[in-house]
């Protein structure tokens, strides 16, 4: 069994590496593919590997506890000192490393905070410590509120594991690239060699013959490209992270993987097409052979060597060729357009880890104060801390409320309910009501805007709008313009409930009446994310529209983005003690500036960056390749022409003429086809994405001049020079012939 | 029809009709042709140029797909049979000589010999004697190491029909195969050809416009406009007496 496996091996091996070298222009193309693709698995398999060393480096340098347990009263905090100690006595589950006390002066109160570092080595071991120490934490729930909070140290491994999901998920989608690049490249190889695969299946050849043969081929030029790709790789990843002044380490298993990465690629880019062709008949694929070789269509034949020749000769050309024209278009852009969609990409990751979060959420719902002007002052005046947000936010389709608007002051395509007899109006309950003070116009100043955010606070009737529903523009107000807000009056039936969004706005429309409250409008917002449109109401007209109180529930503390970690556990301390001050406050801590750390350690936008970049190489590749299949094919063509009297400055304006129409063509497909996946990009990330979960960055529209020169440039003289440059080879292969065969050569 | 009747018969075909959309036209090739040819019989079909007689024969070989009917080979119903059924049915039983003998420009004389070997899997030596015997009679054992445009028209024809015989098929589908043969060159090849059928058994189905090459055969038929019919004339001048017409 074995012997028979290594005999096939041998033998089938044997004959791949002969056949590949005996042919090696042929698969040139397929060496430079298949070294870019394995470039592409090696690079991200390398740098995400030292991504994760790099992330359990920082959470170990910032961390030196696995839970935090706070707001500890005496009670709690005696029997943390006493019972605990009883219960794990010398087992060292736990390890209390840091402890904070809070004293309320006022009411003579006391809460605590302690730090927990577990028991353990590996993820398991600390589970398993974990769920020994809830055991115990649990019980002090009885002697009041409990609160607790695990830190990345303890759910590293968990974080691994998005990580390793993220990175499945890249990997597929990389496979599934690598695999439509090979495909194309395998269809341009079966499309000029039809006729061998014909003769192949003439004579026996099923898929499977095709398939192995295909396959070992594919094989031969992956290995033989695997030790060049995986040291270039190793060189990047090493670049990228030396730049960064990261640590660095290539483990063989990653290498491994990239081998099986590329297997896996090479098994479906020669399944797809050797499936596709094993079904045809063996007779078309020879015949293909012949029709390929066809001068003209014979009904303009009669014209070729008149006037129209040889413009229009190789104008009919293009367009009997045309399937094959635009499938050259299309797939050899399209790697252009991916490039300047992956630069977008690349533009999103940075804006995305660029977006400040917040350090730390304050929840005063347990408490009886309201968020006030002493709790504000106090807040600032702790070091580090540079914003604190607050919201008051209530949706319009739970008041049963909605927006009026006057049609000429909608965009097409806005999506709103066209109520009946209203007429001239559209409505839509897509909206969000929330309150302005002093601060939030501060926090909005950092949007763009036309107007005075500041109107709504001295001026109820006054309200600051964003123009867009789901990060989409769907109104013309202008400044000044007025908005019709309506509030239920009167209720004429029941609604149905179990509809929801805009179908039950029409129901509400139906059986409700309302009262419509004419507002200002003082400032329009245009690049505030949003899902539902947001109205910033003055507290009064909040209160008035929605018939809620308004109290700021929830606090967000950014901080200020160099603190140390040493410096976010001592401002969380302070935080609580501030807590503790205004009684019931609870502090949590939400890592933001670790995570942005981590982010930014991971290095992704250069990463797509690097991807684009090897995208765009791609291009050219599936280019050269074609043209000069499809021109060394047509050679037997030119020739006959000469042997009709066309001169090679004919022949070379053929090449020329069908050089410039596919490098105007392919200014069109690069410029169409870049604006087309950015805009489809652009939609996904600020439409499609917000409504699977919370978002809070709009993306700009981004396709930046460089790109989309260098796309430009690159496809046109692809598209030339592709045409162009066989011309220089046919020439020099007939120069000698020519003047036997047909007489003088003129140029 | 059972099975046991139409197993008697190495090729029957049933009513075969192939068509061609040519613009808005719809071109009958093969036109309700039913044959039936039994083991080892020598048959040539002769018929103008474009009369479909090539068609018919890649349907046959089961190299081209017919648009109704049937073709059995050794009782085997070929337009049924999956691609790779047809595929592998193909390389065990069947040659095919091509009009344009159609070397792979790219292999060698001897690599585009074996390639049938190749495709069906054939263990290495199990070959050898076929292969030494065919170049021998053929007379290419000086050329085995040229490419196809490094020969002449007639060595690249025995080229092809050396590779059509280097698995020993049971059937050998022959479309002009001495097209680009000098007389004696012609007879040398069909010479080779009636020699291999009578050694092991072939049935030898043969397109020609040489009716001297034809008048070998066992029968002719004559295709005319897709339809396939019994050339009576020359059946007459055999007197020969054909089972079924």
């Amino acid at each position: 069994m074995i012997a028979d496996i290594v005999s096939y091996l041998h033998k089938t091996l044997k004959m791949s590496i002969k056949n590949v070298f005996a042919n090696i222009g042929q698969y040139a193309c397929f060496f430079a593919a298949i070294f870019i693709i394995q470039v592409f698995f090696a690079t991200l398999t390398i740098i995400i590997h030292n991504n994760d060393n790099t992330e359990w480096q920082r959470v170990q340098d910032e961390y030196d506890y696995h839970v935090v347990v706070y707001g500890l009263n005496d009670d709690q905090m005696l029997y943390v000192d006493n019972e605990w100690r009883n219960y794990f006595g010398k087992d060292d589950v736990y390890k209390n490393i840091r402890s904070f006390r809070h004293y309320n002066a006022y009411d003579d109160l006391s809460t605590y905070d302690i730090y927990i570092t577990l028991k353990g080595v590996d993820q398991d071991a600390l589970e398993e410590s974990f769920d020994r120490f809830y055991i115990h934490l649990s019980d002090l729930s009885a002697m009041g509120s409990l609160h607790y909070e695990k830190t990345p140290l303890l759910n590293f491994e968990k974080n691994l594991l998005t990580n390793r999901i993220v990175y499945i998920i890249a990997m597929a989608a990389l496979i599934v690239l690598s695999v439509f690049l090979l495909v194309i490249l395998y269809n341009i190889r079966i499309n000029h060699y039809k006729f061998i695969y014909g003769i192949y299946m003439s004579f026996g050849a099923d898929f499977k013959k095709l398939f192995e043969t295909a396959f070992w081929e594919m094989f031969t030029v992956a290995s033989i490209t695997f030790l060049p790709a995986t040291g270039v790789s190793i060189f990047i990843s090493w670049l990228v992270l030396f730049v960064h002044g990261l640590p660095f380490t290539c483990p063989v298993w990653t290498l491994l993987l990239t081998a099986v990465y590329g297997l896996i690629v090479l098994l479906f880019s020669v399944w797809f097409p050797m499936k596709l062709m094993a079904v045809k008949p063996p007779m078309t694929l020879i015949i293909s052979q012949d029709n390929s070789n066809l001068v003209s269509s014979p009904r303009r034949s009669l014209n070729i060597f008149g006037s129209k020749f040889p413009f229009t000769y190789e104008f009919y050309t293009s367009w009997r060729f045309r399937g094959y024209n635009l499938r050259l278009l299309v797939s050899a852009v399209i790697f252009t357009s991916l490039f300047i969609c992956g630069l977008y990409v690349a533009e999103i990751t940075r804006v995305t880890f660029a977006n400040e979060s917040p350090q730390y959420t304050i929840d005063l719902s347990k408490t009886n104060r309201k968020y006030d002007e002493d709790m504000r002052e106090d807040l600032y005046k702790i070091p580090g801390i540079t914003l604190v947000s607050k919201s008051n936010v209530s949706d319009a389709v739970y008041q049963g409320s909605h927006l009026r608007v006057r049609s000429e002051y909608t965009r097409p395509f806005s999506n709103l309910v066209v109520p009946e007899n209203m007429d001239g109006y559209r409505v839509t309950n897509e909206l969000q009501y929330r309150t302005i003070d002093a601060d939030i116009v501060t926090e909005l100043e950092k949007y763009d805007y036309d107007g005075d955010l500041s109107a709504p606070l001295t001026d109820d009737n006054v309200v600051v709008i964003a123009d867009s529903i789901a990060n989409t523009r769907r109104f013309k107000y202008k400044v000044g313009d007025k908005i019709e807000i309506g509030v239920v009056s009167e209720k004429l039936g029941a609604v149905d409930t179990n509809l929801s969004g805009l179908p039950l706005l029409k129901d509400q429309l139906e059986k409700y009446r309302f009262e419509y409250h004419e507002f200002t409008i003082g400032a329009i917002l245009y690049d505030i994310p949003t899902l539902e449109m947001p109205i910033y109401l003055s507290e009064a007209s909040y209160e008035k529209i929605t018939g809620e109180t308004v109290k700021y529930d929830t606090l967000e503390i950014y901080v200020d983005q160099s603190l140390s970690a040493a410096d976010t556990i001592n401002l969380e301390a302070v935080l609580r003690n501030w807590g503790m001050i205004y009684g019931g406050v609870s502090v949590d801590n939400t890592h933001a500036l670790h995570i942005a750390a981590v982010n930014e350690d991971k290095q992704y936008d250069e990463i797509f960056t690097i991807v684009a970049a090897l995208l765009l190489t791609i291009s050219p590749m599936i280019w050269f390749f074609s043209q000069t299949l499809y021109y060394l094919k047509r050679e037997n063509e030119f020739t006959i022409l000469q042997s009709m009297g066309a001169l090679m400055s004919d022949i070379r304006r053929l090449y020329i003429f069908g050089g410039i129409f596919m490098g105007i063509l392919s200014f069109i497909f690069c410029l169409g086809l870049g604006y087309s996946l950015s805009y489809l990009l652009y939609f996904f990330v600020n439409v499609i994405v917000p409504q699977w979960t919370l978002q809070y960055v709009r993306y700009k529209f981004y396709m930046p001049w460089y790109a989309i020169l260098l796309a430009v440039v690159m496809s046109v003289s692809c598209g030339f020079l592709s045409a162009f440059l066989p011309y220089r080879s046919f020439k020099k292969r007939k120069s000698k012939t020519l003047s036997v065969e047909y007489g003088e050569v003129s140029e | 029809m059972d099975n046991d009747v139409r197993s008697r018969y190495i090729l029957q075909t049933e009513s075969v009709i192939k068509q061609y959309k040519q613009y808005d036209e719809t071109i009958t090739a093969v036109n309700r042709v039913d044959i039936k040819i039994e083991e080892g019989e020598f048959v040539a079909i002769i018929g103008s140029s474009g009369s479909g007689k090539s068609t018919f024969l890649s349907c046959c070989a089961g190299l081209d797909k017919v648009d109704a009917g049937h073709i059995y080979i050794r009782g085997q119903d070929i337009t049924k049979m999956s691609h790779d059924e047809l595929s592998r049915f193909r390389g065990a039983n069947m040659g095919f000589v091509f009009q344009r003998h159609n070397l792979i420009p790219q292999f060698t004389a001897l690599e585009n010999i074996l390639i049938p070997t190749l495709m069906v899997n054939k263990k290495d030596g199990s070959y050898d004697e076929t292969l030494r015997r065919l170049v021998k009679t053929l007379n290419i054992e000086d050329r085995l190491h040229h490419l196809p445009s490094e020969l002449s028209g007639g060595q690249q024809q025995r080229v092809a029909i050396a590779r059509a015989l280097i698995n020993m098929p049971q059937i050998l589908f022959a479309d002009e195969p001495t097209g680009n043969l000098d007389r004696a060159n012609a007879d040398e090849v069909l010479d080779l050809l009636i020699k291999t059928r009578d050694s092991i058994g072939q049935t030898l189905v043969m397109v020609t416009h040489d009716l001297k090459i034809a008048s070998r055969a066992d029968r002719i038929f004559r295709m005319d406009n897709g339809v396939l019919t019994l050339d009576r004339d020359y059946l007459d001048g055999k007197r020969k007496t054909i089972n079924g017409y």
